[in-house]
């Protein structure tokens, strides 16, 4: 009974991509300690993590969105998600912008040892690199909590994964475009036009830059900012909703 | 004059390098061109070049001196790109 209760929760979550607790006790029609409980079992056997506390705490699967990927790249992604320190690796993480460039330039060395795609390699690196330094390029005292950006690439499963933990592409692109309310507008605009957080400079061309990268080459980009994600996947564009909240930013390339 | 980028580094992305390699070519390389001098922009060598360090650097390089700049021919696929993209930015 109990078993079957804890899946039922974990399903909840899993088809809702995240959620309040509010729902599920409201879903399951149990008293709210019970719910509680099994929440805190599902956490301890991680199954789930949550992030926020008090009324504003949202349940995650832990295997939502990063399916297949590796330890590392999923620990960027719950690092970006919740804030955790527990997340954080230092051989992944870089806190400044030159300890981004030292990765950069040994990731070309790897890339060329590993890989025989030629000229992808170097288009690889100039899309990581617009994102990459872009994150330290918008956030240079704005940083939540821990300044810097985690940067895994798996060779593996193939996937790149850049995250931050900065204002987010809203609150960076409100100063240009006050207009921009939501996340999934401030995310279109992000990578479809010429804007910059950082007006009067003239400069916001990044983003555009990886998206044609990206689409040229047929890989895949998600991007996510607030409760938001782009997603470029077989050439297609696409803006969605996230119910999962990412608080700065995470890009994921799968090349 | 020939300027080669290569000699700023191999993979060129960020906007503070961009910033800081204009200051320098402005010190030390620029400074010694004569008023009827053309500059040759040199890709060859390099491995990465984005539009955040272009922008930093060939931006005002091409605003200074106009008609006195060229890009020599790259087949670097991410020197094309950028030159595309910034040149679409010259023009809106």
């Amino acid at each position: 009974m109990k078993t079957d209760t804890s899946e039922r929760i974990a399903k909840y979550i899993s088809d809702h991509h995240g959620t309040s607790a509010g729902p599920i006790i409201t879903f399951l029609g149990h008293h709210p300690t019970g719910v509680f409980r099994h929440l805190h079992c599902l956490i301890v056997k991680q199954v789930i993590y949550k992030s926020g506390s008090g009324p504003k705490t949202i349940y995650f699967l832990k295997s939502n969105n990063m399916e297949g990927s590796s330890s590392n790249i999923k620990n960027a992604w719950q690092w970006a998600v919740t804030g955790e320190k527990v997340f954080l690796s230092t051989d992944y993480f870089c806190p400044t912008r030159d300890v981004f460039q030292a990765r950069l330039d040994r990731l070309l060395k790897d890339f060329e040892k590993r890989l025989t795609i030629g000229n992808l390699t170097y288009l690889l690196l100039a899309a990581i690199g617009e994102i990459g330094n872009n994150s330290f390029d918008h956030n240079m005292g704005g940083w939540r909590d821990v300044p810097g950006l985690y940067f895994v690439t798996d060779f593996q499963t193939k996937e790149i994964i850049l995250a931050d933990r900065g204002r987010g592409i809203l609150e960076t692109l409100r100063r240009a475009r006050p207009e921009i309310r939501d996340d999934q507008k401030a995310i279109d605009v992000a990578l479809t036009e010429m804007v910059s957080g950082r007006f009067p400079e003239q400069r916001g061309n990044g983003l555009k830059y990886v998206k044609k990268i990206i689409e040229d080459n047929n890989l895949n980009l998600k991007f996510f900012s607030g409760q938001a994600m782009a997603e470029i996947k077989q050439k297609k564009f696409e803006v969605l909703s996230s119910k999962i909240s990412v608080p700065g930013t995470v890009a994921i390339i799968n090349f | 004059m020939r300027i080669e980028l290569k000699k700023f580094g191999n993979i060129l992305t960020s906007r503070p390098a961009g910033k800081d390699a204009w200051s320098s070519a402005q010190a030390y390389i620029l400074s010694d061109l004569n008023s009827v001098e053309n500059i040759e922009v040199d890709f060859s060598g390099l491995a990465v070049l984005s539009p955040s360090w272009a922008d930093e650097f060939l931006t005002p390089l091409k605003s200074k001196y106009t008609d006195r700049v060229k890009f020599l021919p790259s087949d670097n696929p991410t020197v094309k790109a950028t030159l595309e993209i910034i040149e679409k930015q010259r023009q809106e």
